[in-house]
Parts: structure tokens; sequence; C-alpha cells
């Protein structure tokens, strides 16, 4: 195949996007039965815990979003060590995807904990090791998708992004293990914590509920999100392919362009 | 009560501001896309 100038043949073969979102209107209606039946779980399904009474309903919703922001988190690391690798823009398309979901997905745990703790214990706020360090890999991730926005070259910025992403996720599990390892104001794990922690079978049911609506949530947004990132680069390798064809980039070459 | 509903509505905006942030680039990759049509018509 002719190689077009700069443009990479694998984007060649990315569809255009009117074809790419034929999936939308069916995930993004399991994804609502989902949601909805772990909302009635959480509010009205689950049993109400007898020490924190109502409030410890936030419960989950707070830690089903970690969790999921966690898992986007592990996949932008993975997706960034994939990248540095092969170079392959579909890996920085997942990573980027991954990093901005996972960051919604943060955002509503370290909002919701808060909202939990002021009823719970007297304060909004307090600086132990799990609060801090989530507030951390927050500002962290914030910094990721700037930094993105603003290093200009194109191959430059994959190429940071990735390095970027493979160092900061080192403080994901010492975040996860932080309650387990030091004293914290933050309660101990009730989920794989040990031969102390556990729920009652039907709050785990709410929380399994809640971790699967979120879960097919954060596929249905990274999947928009990834393949909007794949027509970007799609877009930007066929303007170079226009540009090239039109010669108003001084090149001469017989590439496909635009034929539609 | 009030605060259930302030941690729910909370996630529920935090996911509606993200939508249409998601809905805003797409609507900029039309354009785009149209744009790069009409230069290939050219």
């Amino acid at each position: 195949m002719a190689t077009n100038g700069q443009l990479p043949e694998e984007l060649l073969r990315i569809p255009q996007p009117p074809a790419a979102k034929n999936w939308v209107r069916l995930w993004a209606s399991i994804t609502f039965a989902l949601l909805l039946l772990g909302l009635y779980e959480a509010l009205i399904g689950a049993p109400t815990e007898a020490t924190m009474g109502i409030y410890q309903r936030i419960f989950y919703f707070h830690v089903p979003a970690a969790m999921i922001g966690f898992l986007s988190f592990f996949i932008n690391f993975l997706a960034s060590i994939w990248y540095l690798l092969k170079r392959s823009p579909r890996a920085d398309a997942l990573a980027i995807a991954t990093a901005e979901v996972g960051l919604a997905f943060l955002s509503i745990n370290l909002t919701t904990g808060p909202i939990w703790a002021k009823p719970v214990w007297g304060i909004w706020w307090t600086w132990d090791a799990r609060l801090t360090l989530t507030l951390i890999i927050w500002v962290m991730y914030v910094s990721y998708i700037v930094l993105r926005q603003f290093t200009p070259s194109a191959e430059l910025q994959p190429r940071l992004s990735a390095a970027l992403g493979i160092f900061i996720f080192a403080a994901v599990p010492i975040d996860y293990m932080a309650i387990r390892w030091w004293r914290t104001q933050h309660p101990a794990p009730v989920i794989l914590g040990g031969k102390n922690s556990g729920l009652d079978p039907h709050m785990y049911f709410a929380v399994l509920c809640c971790e699967i609506a979120f879960l097919a949530l954060m596929a249905t947004l990274v999947r928009f999100r990834y393949e909007q990132e794949i027509v970007k680069h799609w877009l930007e390798a066929r303007r170079r392919g226009v540009l090239l064809t039109q010669g108003e980039l001084g090149v001469t070459d017989q590439g496909p362009g635009i034929r539609s | 009560m009030a605060y259930v509903v302030a941690a729910y509505g909370v996630a529920w905006a935090i996911h509606m501001i993200y939508l249409f942030t998601l809905g805003a680039r797409e609507k900029e990759l039309r354009q785009s896309l149209e744009t790069l049509k009409a230069l290939g018509r050219e």
C-alpha cells in the first residue's frame, strides 16, 4: 500500500466516524439499565446500616467510583507501556481515554467522601494517608491531561504522556494499601480486607450492582472517548494527506486524499 | 438525607459534565470532518 507521505497505514483502515458510532445506543441502554438497578439497590434495596444510618448509603457510589477509577488508571498504565513498546496510536488513544474516564470516577470518589465524612466524622476533610494520596493521584492525572494539551509536538505528546502515565500509576497501589499499612481516619477496608472485615450479603449485592453498573459506564465512556481520539488521529492524518496532495506543504504526493 | 442526595447529585453532575465534554468534542470532530471533505472536493 502507498505510504501517502506521513499517513500511517494503520490509520487508513480506521472507519469514518458515523460507522464507528453504531454501538452507542445499545451500550448506553444497557449501561443506563444497570445504573438504575445500582441506584435502586443503593438507595432502597440495601438495608440501613446500624451505626451510620442513612449516610452509609453514600458508600455504594463512593467505593465503586474509586475501584473503577483505579481500574481505568491501571488500563492507562498498560496502554502507556504498550505505546512505548509499539508506538501504536491505538495505545495512545486508549491511554488518554482511560485517564480522562478514571479522573471522572476519582472526582466522584473525592467529592462523595467529604459529603459522607461531614455527618459521620464531623469534619469534611482530614490529611490522613488515604485521603491525601487520593488527592495527590487526582492532581497528577489532571497534570497528565493538561500536559497533553500543552505539548505542541504530535510525536512528543504521546511519548511524554506514556512515560508520565507509567510513573504516576505507582501511587495507585500505595493508595490502595494505605488503609491496610497505616492507621488512618478513613475506615479499614470492608471488601477484601481480611478476616475481620465483611458486609451484610444484601449490602454486598448492592455494592456489586453499583460496581457492574460503573464498569459498564466506564467501558462505554472509554470506548466513546477512544474512538474520538482515533478519529482525531485519522482526521489529522487525512488532513496531512489533503495538504500533501494539494502540494501545500511543498511536497508532491500521489496518496489517496479525500475521496468522498 | 440531604447529604445522601448531595452525594448522589454530585456523582450525577460529574458524569453529566463529562458527557457534555464528550458531546462538544464529538461536534468539533464532525465539523472537522466536514471541513476536510470540503477541502478534498476543492
